[in-house]
C-alpha cells in the first residue's frame, strides 16, 4: 500500500475544521430580512373528524401575518415517492376533514417571530369529533376494527401498481407475497416444525438537529428551499407537484445536516413551509421542537415477524412460512417499499427452497413511519437470526454449524428466483471465528460458498 | 431592554425581551453559528456556551442575565488565530461526524481539562453526561480528551 | 427606596429587596435561581411571566460547616458544593451523582429542594440528614423541617412573600449515604434514589432516617423502615428487614417502570446505601 498516496492511509474529514470552531453552517443559520416564523396547530387526538377551525382570536394577535389551512394548498396530497410510482396519495399536506394521528399538523400560524406564532397557535380553536383509533397492528387487521382508509382495509393493497414493484392492473392483495416451491409438502415431510414470533418496537432517530427549514420566494414564481435533507430531489419533486409548478422553478439547498439516519429522507414538512411562503410572499422559517421531533417526525416502523420453519433431522431448513406486519402509521409514505424489501429478505442469507411469505403494510393511527438505517432489512435480520437459534436448539445442533449448513451456496436460487452468485457468508463466518480465536471443527472449515 | 456583553472577545449589544433566552439572542438575533438548538431543556448540550468561564446551557440562561458578562463559544477558543489544543485534538481523533454537538462538546471538554488535568474515563463520561452525540458513539471524543491529559 | 429593574427583570442584591419584590410583583412573577427548570417553562410556552426575579446576585451562595452543623445558601450550585471536602457524606454523594458540567454550574440547592421528580437528588439526601428549610419573608425568618416542607405535588410550605435562603443541618449523623439508579450509567434522569442517615454504635442504632426519591413528586421519609431500624442492633438481619419496608405505605405516582420493579429497586438501593455499616 505504500506506493499509494490515499489508499490505505487515513484521510481527514475536511468538515472537522468547521465543526470544532462552530463555523459549519446548518439550516438554522439561514435567515433573511423580513423572515417570518411558523408554528403548527396539531391534533391532540389520534383520530377524529375536524368540525371547525376558528382562527379569529389568533388572527387578531399583533404580529400574526397569516394562518395557512388546507384551502391554501394547491394540490393537497403528500406524495412522498410519486416519482417512483409509490402511493396511493392518501395523505394531505394539511387536512380539512379528518386527522389520523396525534400531532398531525392541522394549520400553520405564520408570524413575525417564534413566540408570537406559538402564542397564536394556542389561540386557534379546533373542534374535533373523536373517532375510535386503531393503535395496534393485529387489532387493525381484525374484521371488526375501525377502518381508517377509504378503500375499506387497514392494509395497503399490493399488486395495484402503486408499490413500485408490481404492474398496474394486477390483482390486488392486502399483503405482498413471495412464494417458491411447495411449502405444504415441505411441512408434511419435516422432522421438526419450529415456530417463533418477534417484535421490534418503533425507533426514533433522534438526531441532535431537529427538522428545520427555510423557504424563500424568488422572482418569477420560483422558490429556494433551505432544508436539512438526505434527499433534495424528493423535496424538489414533491413541492413541485403540490404547488403545481415545474421542478425547474425550485432550488433545494441542503447545508450540513445535523444527523439524519433516515429520518430526513422523507420530505415531511418542506411542502408545508413552501405553501406558507407562497401564501405570504416572504421568507418563512420553521424550527421543530424536540417534542415535535419525537411525536411527529417519522420513526423506524414497528415490525412483527412470525416464522414457522420445517426442518430435517440433519439440520436443513426445507420450508419456511413467514408473516410480517409493518406498522406504516397513519399514512403510506414509503412503507410499501419497506415491506417489499423486508419480505424479499425473510430467508436471510440462507437457502430455503420452499417458502410462503406474506408482508402486510398496516395502517394505524400513529405517526407515519419510514426509513432508518437498513430500512426493511434490520428488523428482518434480527428475527431471522433469532429463529435460526431456535431452530438449532430444537434440533440440538451447534448454532454455527446450523448456519454453515444452511448458508447460501453460489448457484442456488433465492426465494425471489434470483440465482445466487455472490454468496460469501461461510467465508465471513470463518474469518470472524478466526478473529475471535474461536476454533471451528474441520468439517465446517472445509465448507465453502462454492459447493 | 438593552444588554451589553463580551462575545468571543467582541463587545456586543442587543435589545432583548424579558423572556428571551441567551440562545435565542445568540442564534436568532446575532446570527451566532457556534451554538445549536437541540432540545430547549438542557438535556442535549448543543447550545452550551461558557459564561464567565463556566459552562452553561444557553437555552436555560436568560439573556438579561448575561449583561456585563463574558460569553465564549467554540468560535472564540482560537489562540492567535490558531486552533486551541482541544480543537486540534478533536480533529486528530475524528471526534465529530455531523458536527452539531461539537461546539458544546468542545467547551465542556475544555472546562473539564481546566479543572482536572488528568481525568479518569469515569470523570470524562460524568462531565460529558449533559452533551449528547448521536453519531460518534462518544469513544473518539473521550480519546481526544485523554490525549491531552497531563500525568 | 426603589429597586431597579429593566423591563420587568430584577437582580436584587439584598435578600430583603428580593422578598419585597416578590410580595409587590405578585403572581405573574417567575423567581429564577439557576433556571434549569424555570427557563424550561419559558421555552415550552408554559408560563408567561410579567416579571422575573433572578436570585443570582443575592449573598446566599455559601457553605458553612462548623463541627456537625452545616448551613448551605440556597443559590449554592452543585459545582460550588463539590469544591468542599467536608460535606456530609450523603450530600456529597448526591451532588457527585448529578452529572454534566453545565448542569452542575446551574443547578442550585434551593432549586433542587423545589424540583419535582425525577429531579431532587439533593432534597432526598438532605431529608435523611434531618435538614431544615430556612425561609425569610416580610414577617421575619422561620425554619421548616424538610420532611414537612412538601404539602403535596408542587405544593410547598412557603408563604407568598417568602424565599428560601438556606438549608441547615443541625447535627450531621455519624453515618450517611446516598444511592441512586438512572437509566444510563452516567446520565439520564433518576429512576429512584435512597438516602440514609444513622447514629449508631456496635450494639444499637440510636437514630435512623431513610428518605426515598423518584417514586413520588417529592422525596418522602420511609418511616416504616426507620421504625424497624431504631433501637435494634446494626446487624445484617436488621437492615434486610428494614429494606423490605422502604416503600411501605407509599402511593407511587412517578416513574415509567412498574410498581413491583420500583419497590424492589428502592429495597436494593437501601441495601447498597448501608453496605458499609452492615459489614
Amino acid at each position: 500500500m505504500d506506493e499509494f498516496a490515499i489508499l490505505g492511509k487515513p484521510v481527514r474529514n475536511v468538515q472537522l475544521l468547521g465543526h470544532v470552531t462552530g463555523e459549519t453552517e446548518f439550516v438554522d443559520d439561514i435567515s433573511f430580512p423580513g423572515m417570518l416564523w411558523i408554528k403548527a396547530v396539531r391534533s391532540p387526538v389520534p383520530r377524529g373528524r375536524i368540525k371547525k377551525i376558528d382562527t379569529s382570536k389568533a388572527e387578531r394577535l399583533p404580529g400574526v401575518v397569516k394562518i395557512v389551512t388546507a384551502k391554501d394548498v394547491p394540490n393537497n396530497y403528500h406524495v412522498n415517492m410519486a416519482a417512483l410510482g409509490i402511493g396511493p396519495p392518501d395523505e394531505p399536506v394539511l387536512p380539512d376533514t379528518e386527522v389520523n394521528y396525534k400531532g398531525e399538523a392541522i394549520c400553520l400560524v405564520v408570524a413575525r417571530d417564534e413566540d408570537t406564532a406559538a402564542k397564536a397557535a394556542q389561540l386557534v380553536d379546533v373542534e374535533i369529533e373523536e373517532l375510535p383509533p386503531v393503535l395496534d397492528m393485529e387489532e387493525a387487521l381484525r374484521p371488526d376494527a375501525p377502518v381508517i382508509k377509504p378503500w375499506g382495509l387497514n392494509a395497503h393493497i399490493f399488486g395495484s401498481g402503486l408499490d413500485g414493484a408490481t404492474p398496474r392492473g394486477g390483482q390486488g392483495r392486502p399483503y405482498f407475497l413471495v412464494k417458491r416451491g411447495d411449502v405444504d409438502r415441505a411441512f408434511e415431510s419435516a422432522d421438526y416444525v419450529v415456530e417463533g414470533s418477534y417484535l421490534v418496537p418503533p425507533i426514533e432517530h433522534a438526531p441532535i438537529e431537529p427538522h428545520i427549514c427555510v423557504v424563500k420566494p424568488e422572482p418569477g414564481g420560483k422558490l429556494t428551499i433551505y432544508t436539512a435533507t438526505q434527499a433534495p430531489y424528493f423535496v424538489r419533486d414533491n413541492v413541485a407537484t403540490i404547488l403545481g409548478i415545474p421542478p425547474s422553478k425550485i432550488r433545494v439547498v441542503s447545508p450540513a445536516v445535523g444527523g439524519g439516519f433516515g429520518g430526513k429522507v422523507d420530505p415531511e414538512f418542506e411542502m408545508q413551509v413552501a405553501v406558507a411562503a407562497m401564501a405570504v410572499g416572504r421568507p418563512v422559517k420553521w424550527r421543530w421542537t424536540r417534542e415535535e421531533e419525537f411525536m411527529v417526525s417519522t420513526v423506524r416502523p414497528a415490525v412483527k415477524i412470525e416464522f414457522k420453519d420445517a426442518l430435517t433431522r440433519d439440520g436443513l431448513i426445507i420450508g419456511r412460512r413467514g408473516r410480517l406486519l409493518h406498522d406504516s402509521g397513519a399514512y403510506t409514505r414509503t412503507s410499501p417499499y419497506g415491506v417489499i424489501k423486508a419480505v424479499f429478505n425473510l430467508s436471510g442469507p440462507y437457502h430455503i427452497p420452499n417458502v410462503y411469505y406474506q408482508g402486510y403494510c398496516v395502517y394505524t393511527n400513529k405517526q407515519p413511519s419510514s426509513a432508518m438505517r437498513g430500512y426493511g432489512v434490520f428488523e428482518v435480520s434480527y428475527a431471522v437470526e433469532l429463529q435460526m437459534e431456535r431452530d438449532a436448539r430444537t434440533i440440538g445442533m451447534d448454532s454455527l454449524e446450523f448456519r454453515f449448513k444452511n448458508a447460501y451456496r453460489n448457484n442456488q436460487v433465492s426465494a425471489s428466483g434470483k440465482i445466487i452468485e455472490d454468496a460469501y457468508l461461510i467465508e465471513t463466518m470463518k474469518e470472524a471465528a478466526a478473529l475471535a480465536s474461536y476454533p471451528l471443527p474441520p468439517h465446517l472449515l472445509s465448507m465453502s460458498s462454492w459447493g | 431592554m438593552r444588554i451589553r456583553f463580551v462575545l468571543d472577545g467582541y463587545d456586543v449589544e442587543a435589545d432583548v425581551k424579558l423572556t428571551d433566552t441567551l440562545f435565542r439572542v445568540l442564534k436568532d438575533r446575532l446570527g451566532v453559528r457556534s451554538v445549536h438548538f437541540g432540545c430547549g431543556e438542557g438535556s442535549c448540550g448543543a447550545c452550551i456556551v461558557l459564561v464567565d468561564g463556566k459552562p452553561r446551557y444557553s437555552c436555560l440562561t436568560l439573556a438579561a442575565s448575561v449583561d456585563g458578562k463574558k460569553v465564549t463559544t467554540a468560535a472564540g477558543l482560537r489562540v492567535d488565530g490558531e486552533l486551541a489544543e482541544i480543537q486540534r485534538a478533536f480533529v486528530e481523533h475524528n471526534a465529530a461526524q455531523c458536527g452539531y454537538c461539537t461546539p458544546g462538546m468542545i467547551l465542556v471538554a475544555k472546562a473539564l481539562l481546566d479543572q482536572n488535568q488528568n481525568p479518569t474515563d469515569e470523570e470524562i463520561y460524568e462531565a460529558l453526561a449533559g452533551n449528547l452525540c448521536r453519531c460518534t458513539g462518544y469513544v473518539p471524543i473521550v480519546e481526544a480528551i485523554k490525549s491531552l491529559a497531563r500525568r | 427606596m426603589s429597586i431597579e429593574g429593566d423591563a420587568g427583570f430584577y437582580r436584587p442584591k439584598k435578600l430583603s429587596d428580593a422578598i419585597r419584590l416578590k410580595k409587590i410583583l405578585g403572581d405573574k412573577t417567575l423567581v429564577i435561581a439557576g433556571g434549569t427548570l424555570a427557563v424550561q417553562l419559558l421555552n415550552k410556552y408554559l408560563v408567561e411571566p410579567e416579571a422575573i426575579i433572578s436570585l443570582e446576585d443575592l449573598p446566599i451562595s455559601y457553605v458553612k460547616v462548623a463541627g456537625r452543623r452545616v448551613e448551605i445558601g440556597a443559590t449554592t450550585t452543585v459545582a460550588s458544593l463539590l469544591k468542599h471536602r467536608d460535606l456530609p457524606q450523603a450530600l456529597a454523594e448526591a451532588a457527585r451523582s448529578i452529572h454534566g458540567l453545565a448542569l452542575r454550574e446551574a443547578a442550585t440547592v434551593g432549586g433542587n429542594l423545589m424540583a419535582p421528580a425525577p429531579a431532587g437528588d439533593l432534597a432526598t439526601a438532605l431529608m435523611a440528614l434531618d435538614a431544615e428549610v430556612m425561609l425569610r419573608g416580610s414577617r421575619g425568618a422561620r425554619a421548616v423541617p424538610l420532611s414537612k416542607f412538601y404539602r403535596g405535588a408542587l405544593q410547598y410550605n412557603i408563604r407568598r412573600d417568602e424565599l428560601i435562603y438556606a438549608v441547615r443541618v443541625r447535627r450531621v449523623p455519624g453515618f450517611s449515604a446516598f444511592r441512586k439508579f438512572t437509566a444510563y450509567r452516567y446520565s439520564g434522569p433518576t429512576i429512584a434514589s435512597v438516602a440514609v442517615g444513622l447514629d449508631l454504635d456496635r450494639r444499637r442504632i440510636r437514630r435512623a432516617a431513610v428518605s426515598v426519591g423518584g417514586l413520588t413528586t417529592h422525596p418522602y421519609r420511609a418511616t416504616a423502615a426507620e421504625r424497624v431500624l431504631t433501637g435494634r442492633e446494626p446487624s445484617r438481619e436488621t437492615f434486610e428487614d428494614a429494606a423490605q419496608r422502604v416503600a411501605d405505605g407509599v402511593s407511587i405516582t412517578h416513574g415509567l417502570y412498574s410498581e413491583a420493579y420500583l419497590r424492589r429497586l428502592v429495597s436494593a438501593l437501601f441495601v447498597r446505601a448501608v453496605e458499609k455499616v452492615m459489614s
